[in-house]
């Protein structure tokens, strides 16, 4: 597998959305690129009612999306008895909207694309932006940590070599920390999202200042959310050579595009990549669509 | 790291010290004295009390790089090889989540928990390996083993053999070696296995009753090295993250004496999945085990200790002079004019005193024999009470908590004489003491809050769950007591005692022991009397708390133990149920889960 | 300096821009002036309290010819100089400093390198004019010669020329006839320092290499045969790091060091294999005299992550190594297999130290075949930070 540098243009024989309340489900559905492409839009059991929901799934029906709903067990068989009817004899180029998916889907998509199409396909990881929107106000418990998705539980590692816990920061209030102080690891990296939208990086300097202050400035730096190929070889040299001396473990949270981006790094190096999720007290809220559109290619 | 600097929070992690910093920033205490002796022990505290710093420095490499007269002493008493056996929660839930994978299938559980045993060998080659060593240069040859090359060439075959791996060349560092390669084979083997890869042939490995690889292994070494009395000493930390299964024999073994090797285990003061004093084969305080307890150290002690680190940590900031000297001290009122003050004020505090038949008049004529007794144990009291009082008698919104709060005693006994804690914020001071010589009390007051509210927040993200949604997370339970304790302090009446410590009722702590003991692991309930004595926190009745002293201000509480009340008039519900969370159990992710 | 070494600094490819839209290109990013690239760089250097004689830079300052980041990088190469006290600063430009595509706006590929400040490439404005004139120059230092050589310097003329590197021969034969003439003073060694790679490298990646620098075989060989000196080629462009001696008909080949990038973004193939490095060249005068080879040691030190250093855990280059060994690998395999016998079945750090010598100044390749001689023996090996710390019979 590839992570490609430079950008090429595809038409695509799969195509695969998420259904959700947000009006982004639906930002990238009509594109020139996807004209020909069986189309799959994999949706959820709640919440089905809220927003722009039933709009969504219906802009999906009328383009002649095949729409999936259901908790997560049900959508990935649902999801596999489509995928299987492609002809895996000749390359398959296949676009992913992670946009409104949840981690553990986008991560577990993601890696059953990778392991299962034929040499030479491409998946095209795209994401739309959002505008910005005012973070929530408090800090929630963190409720759940695990694997991103069952590809990605890594490896159990040696116990003598000490833990490195490298965070991708999300500006949700001290999500950061309370993982940090949960895992209590030896040595901890974080890297802070910056875009053209400021404000986002404003409210993660804000709302992870009590984790920020705990690291020396050396263990902290920045990545573009716009620019995902330098991202991914950043990321993955630096898990290269911390997998000599210590045990990676990878937590991206904040923009969805570093969970996939995380994810083909844990397939390659075997590293464990973890969500962390909060309590479900939050209202769902529209994040409308900035018109930026975040891509990566991977060539199988 | 190469050029990593602490901060303010200063991830200071005892593990990532190499043993010269360990050494050089080592502060002998009690707790260190207790270990020394010749018994299994069971250790207990908090998060970063020093459970580890401890244990790694009664390993035989640090023992034999420490420098000084103290050292010396140590070096001359005590009587075996410090084996230092490290965990980590990472580690831990990467096991339960393979083992959750593999199912009940045994066939490779064997293979998964030789990870572990392996682990435990490899930390004991090293020490036998330093102990041997013909290369290193060691400066005080701290129980030095002179053997012969092929005594130890012979030695490595037998505990290769033993132990399933296959050193490159028959010496004890080849063997650390193999040991490692044979971790990285198994952990291969198991990632191929749950991904369902190509497997390779599943490898020979060590299995069976840890106690008795244990001690198997060091019988074949003692009796190569001629030194059948020779005592080597496991020190398990963090016992509670290594796999269940192989914890309790370790516990167990404690009931027994073996007379070549013990064992000192440090846990964290709740620990479910580890019973000490339960079961009918479990050991008994005392008699099998000595116990050291890091939570509420006395204040002389424990003042005593805190001087001498944070002087270390100001001395490497080139701030030699002695510690009280860099911090301004208050300046407190008297405790008549706080007596005359509150009086005027408060009409419940001129009630009691009437109760008393305490003149305010005549208080300097008062002895020991009269009302001084009573003036001398409310005195904090009134302080407190007086400081949130108006002169009309409503409350004081203060802008920032008194002065009295501060000072460096104080500042010690706020962060509950915590190394980690006590680094941290001494780190902080030392940017204001290079710029204004002294740490202004403001400044003080500033750091304690700020260290609270950072801690409040950590506090936070750790989720409970209650029936009626009253406790979403710890910080939640510890404001429920907090603003109960402060009622005690500032309510409607004059408490001349005000409640200050928890005590629980048998029948309904089921309702809320992991809770309890989720906040005592985390350090925001501190537990209290029986220091001396294992208390089994699983049976929380047995228990006595009080809020952490770093909530003192906050709550506008007092920084000494107080009474105890149940909780469950601190809760005034009979029916909550609280249950912690382990975010380590799965749950069902749905598309809120964006963020 | 020490009075018998001399110690060289060397960076190559730093591909500096200003541009965050090029964030995929370079890690070395300049924004109003300051870059924490470099500045974790320059405190991890300082924190090593090595003294550094000479800085080399192996060209590509810049990033597709961006002018302002040319600025950016020189800049931050003189003050470097500076801060850590060297003595010179050697430089030479790569393709990525010329302007060599036709555009409106450029009018001559060198033309903002001639005109920059501080004076580009070196500080004198006499050997710039006879560099940008004959494509080369030489600085005579107290120990060394230096030969700055612009292997771009025909970018922007014929088709596709920008594609690769090249030497005239004209300048190779100008530069022996300078070595042969009484302007031309002897030291110990000399350096020749040119952006593109004189050999090819096809190992690199899955690419055949065509990118190398035409004639630059024969200028080596040619340097080479005046026999003035050991010889020490250092150059950049592949980002690939290797350290080789060059074909040569003596026993004295030159040394040529692969220069990895600084900063450059590694593509992928790359990523895996080498890392962002500088190197901490250490040479012995005496030694290198002495045997008419150029003899000593080098440090590597790679950024896994933006603002973090540390010794090189990388292959290409490791941590530590040498060149000019006084024995080869087989030598010292067979004399460490003599100690070895039934009474002495393994030998330890101790009794190898008499081995020291021989083995750091072995190149890393070179200390792979003597790792392999000795398993050929039917020995087994434990290393550390390229030294043996102990070897015994293996156990079956």
């Amino acid at each position: 597998m590839k992570f490609l540098k430079e950008r090429n243009d595809f038409s695509y024989d799969f195509a695969i959305y998420g259904l959700g309340f947000e009006s982004r489900s639906v930002a990238l559905l009509d594109s020139d690129t996807t004209e020909e492409a069986i189309k799959v839009a994999i949706g959820y059991s709640v919440n089905t009612d809220v927003l722009n929901y039933p709009d969504n799934k219906a802009a999906f029906v009328a383009s002649n999306c095949k729409v999936i709903e259901g908790d997560d067990d049900s959508v990935f068989e649902k999801f596999e008895s489509v995928f299987s009817r492609l002809n895996f004899e000749t390359p398959v180029n296949v676009q992913l909207d992670i946009t409104v998916m949840s981690r553990y889907r986008l991560a577990s998509i993601l890696c059953r694309l990778i392991k299962k199409l034929p040499s030479d396909s491409i998946v095209s990881v795209v994401y739309s932006r959002s505008s910005f929107v005012e973070p929530p106000s408090d800090s929630t418990p963190i409720r759940t940590i695990g694997e991103l998705s069952d590809e990605l539980i890594g490896d159990v590692g040696d116990l003598s070599l000490p833990t490195c816990a490298i965070f991708g920061l999300g500006y949700e209030p001290d999500k950061a920390l309370g993982v940090s102080n949960y895992l209590d690891s030896n040595i901890v990296l974080a890297y802070v999202p910056k875009s053209d939208e400021e404000r986002f990086e404003t409210c993660v300097l804000e709302n992870n200042e009590d984790f920020l202050s705990q690291l020396a400035s050396t263990n902290i730096a920045s990545y573009s959310v716009d620019m995902p190929y330098s991202t991914y070889v950043d990321l993955k040299s630096l898990i290269i050579s911390l997998k000599e001396i210590t045990r990676p473990i990878l937590i991206p949270l904040g923009p969805k595009i570093l969970s996939a981006i995380g994810a083909v790094i844990g397939l390659e190096l075997q590293i464990p990549v973890w969500r962390v999720s909060s309590d479900h007290e939050e209202r769902p809220v529209e994040r409308p669509a900035s018109g930026n559109i975040i891509r990566f290619d991977l060539s199988i | 790291m190469n050029n990593y600097v602490p901060s303010m929070h200063d991830a200071f992690n005892a593990r990532t010290f190499t043993i010269h910093e360990l050494c050089n920033s080592f502060i002998v205490s009690d707790s260190f004295t207790k270990l020394c002796g010749l018994s299994n022990t069971v250790m207990i505290g908090p998060r970063g009390s020093g459970k580890t710093t401890l244990m790694r420095m009664l390993s035989v490499q640090a023992i034999d790089t420490w420098d000084g007269e103290l050292a010396d002493y140590y070096r001359k008493n005590i009587p075996y090889s410090g084996v230092f056996i490290p965990t980590d929660r990472v580690w831990k839930s990467q096991y339960e989540k393979v083992k959750d994978r593999l199912g009940g299938s045994h066939d490779y559980l064997d293979v998964l928990d030789s990870l572990f045993i392996y682990h435990v060998l490899e930390r004991f080659i090293s020490a036998l390996s330093y102990r041997a060593s013909r290369t290193l240069d060691k400066k005080y040859n701290f129980l030095h083993i002179n053997i012969s090359k092929k005594d130890e060439a012979d030695l490595v075959k037998e505990l290769s053999e033993s132990w399933m791996v296959n050193p490159s060349i028959t010496t004890f560092k080849s063997l650390e070696v193999a040991l490692i390669k044979k971790k990285q084979i198994v952990s291969s083997f198991i990632y191929s296995l749950i991904n369902k890869r190509n497997l390779n042939e599943k490898p020979e490995v060590v299995s069976g009753d840890i106690t008795d690889i244990i001690g198997n292994s060091v019988d074949m070494v003692n009796v190569s090295i001629n030194d059948s009395d020779a005592k080597w000493c496991f020190l398990f930390d963090e016992l509670e993250l290594a796999p269940d299964h192989i914890v309790q024999p370790l516990i167990d073994a404690t009931r027994g004496r073996s007379d070549s090797y013990i064992f000192k285990l440090a846990l964290s003061p709740y620990h479910e999945n580890v019973r000490i004093t339960d079961g009918p084969d479990s050991s008994m305080n005392n008699q099998d085990f000595s116990f050291v307890n890091l939570t509420g150290s006395s204040d002389r002690s424990g003042l005593e200790f805190s001087k001498q680190l944070c002087a270390n940590v100001f001395i490497r900031n080139e701030l030699d002079q002695p510690i009280d000297s860099y911090f301004d001290d208050y300046v407190s009122s008297t405790l008549k004019d706080d007596f005359i003050d509150l009086a005027n004020k408060d009409s419940a505090f001129r009630s009691y005193l009437g109760s008393k038949k305490i003149d305010i008049d005549k208080f300097d004529e008062y002895t020991d024999k009269d009302k001084r007794t009573t003036i001398r144990k409310i005195q904090r009291v009134v302080r407190v009470r007086n400081a949130y009082l108006k002169e009309n008698g409503k409350p004081n919104s203060l802008k920032r908590p008194p002065d009295f709060y501060g000072g460096f005693e104080n500042i010690c006994k706020s962060l509950e004489y915590n190394p980690r804690m006590l680094i941290g914020i001494m780190n902080g001071f030392v940017p204001i003491i290079k710029e204004n010589g002294t740490v202004p009390i403001h400044n003080q007051i500033a750091s304690i809050v700020k260290f609270c509210n950072s801690y409040r927040s950590l506090l936070s993200t750790i989720a409970i769950d209650s029936i009626d949604r009253r406790f979403k997370n710890i910080n939640d339970l510890i404001d429920c007591i907090g603003r109960y304790f402060q009622h005690q302090v500032h309510g409607e009446k004059f408490e001349s005692e005000p409640k200050g410590s928890l005590t629980f009722n048998k029948k309904q702590s089921i309702n809320y022991k992991d809770v309890i003991g989720v906040a005592l692991n985390a350090g925001a309930l501190i537990s209290i009397d029986n220091v001396d004595a294992y208390q089994s926190v699983s049976d929380i009745t047995n228990v006595r708390c009080r809020l952490s002293f770093i909530f003192a201000h906050h709550y506008r509480i007092l920084l000494i133990k107080q009474r105890a009340v149940n909780f469950q008039e601190v809760l005034k519900d009979d029916t909550v149920v609280l249950r912690a969370v382990d975010p380590m159990v799965s749950k069902e992710i749905d598309q809120l889960d964006l963020l | 300096m020490d009075d018998m070494k001399v110690r060289f600094l060397v960076l190559s490819d730093l591909h500096a821009i200003i541009d965050e839209k090029l964030r995929d290109d370079s890690h070395l990013i300049f924004t109003g002036g300051s870059c924490s690239y470099s500045e974790a760089f320059k405190k991890y250097l300082l924190s090593l309290s090595v003294d550094i004689d000479y800085l080399i830079c192996a060209g590509d300052i810049s990033n597709k010819a961006c002018s302002q980041g040319f600025e950016q990088g020189w800049v931050f190469l003189n003050q470097l100089k500076e801060d850590i006290g060297a003595k010179g600063l050697l430089c030479v430009p790569g393709n990525h400093d010329h302007q060599s595509r036709h555009s409106p706006e450029v009018f001559s590929p060198k033309h903002n390198l001639q005109f920059i400040a501080p004076l580009f490439p070196t500080n004198c404005f006499t050997k710039n004019t006879h560099f940008w004139a004959w494509n080369w120059c030489v600085i005579e230092e107290a120990d060394f010669n230096a030969f700055l050589i612009n292997s771009s310097a025909y970018h922007g003329f014929g088709d596709k020329e920008y594609e690769k590197g090249r030497v005239s021969k004209e300048t190779a034969q100008q530069i022996v006839k300078y070595i042969n003439s009484g302007s031309f003073t002897r030291k110990p060694f000399n350096i020749l320092l040119c952006h593109h790679h004189p050999f090819k490298m096809d190992h690199v990646d899955s690419r055949l290499d065509i990118e190398s620098m035409e004639l630059g075989s024969y200028l080596v060989r040619e340097l080479h045969q005046t026999r003035s000196g050991a010889w020490l080629v250092v150059h950049g462009h592949r980002h690939y790091a290797d350290i080789t001696y060059a074909q040569s008909a003596t026993d004295t080949p030159p040394v040529v060091l692969s220069a990895g990038s600084f900063s450059a973004k590694l593509y992928p193939e790359l990523a895996g294999r080498t890392s962002n490095q500088f190197y901490i060249l250490e040479i012995d005068l005496e030694s290198t005299e002495e045997s008419n080879k150029l003899v000593g040691q080098f440090n590597t030190h790679e950024c896994p992550y933006p603002t973090f250093w540390q010794p090189s855990t990388s292959d290409n280059l490791p941590a530590k190594g040498g060149f000019g060994s006084d024995k080869t690998s087989g030598m010292i395999a067979n004399d460490i297999k003599n100690m070895i016998d039934d009474e002495n079945p393994f030998l330890e750090v101790t009794e190898l130290e008499v081995f020291r010598d021989s083995v750091e100044n072995l190149m890393p390749q070179g200390f792979k075949e003597l790792i392999k001689s000795l398993e050929d023996f039917g020995l087994s090996v434990r290393t550390e930070a390229n030294m043996i710390v102990e070897v015994g019979k293996s156990n079956e």
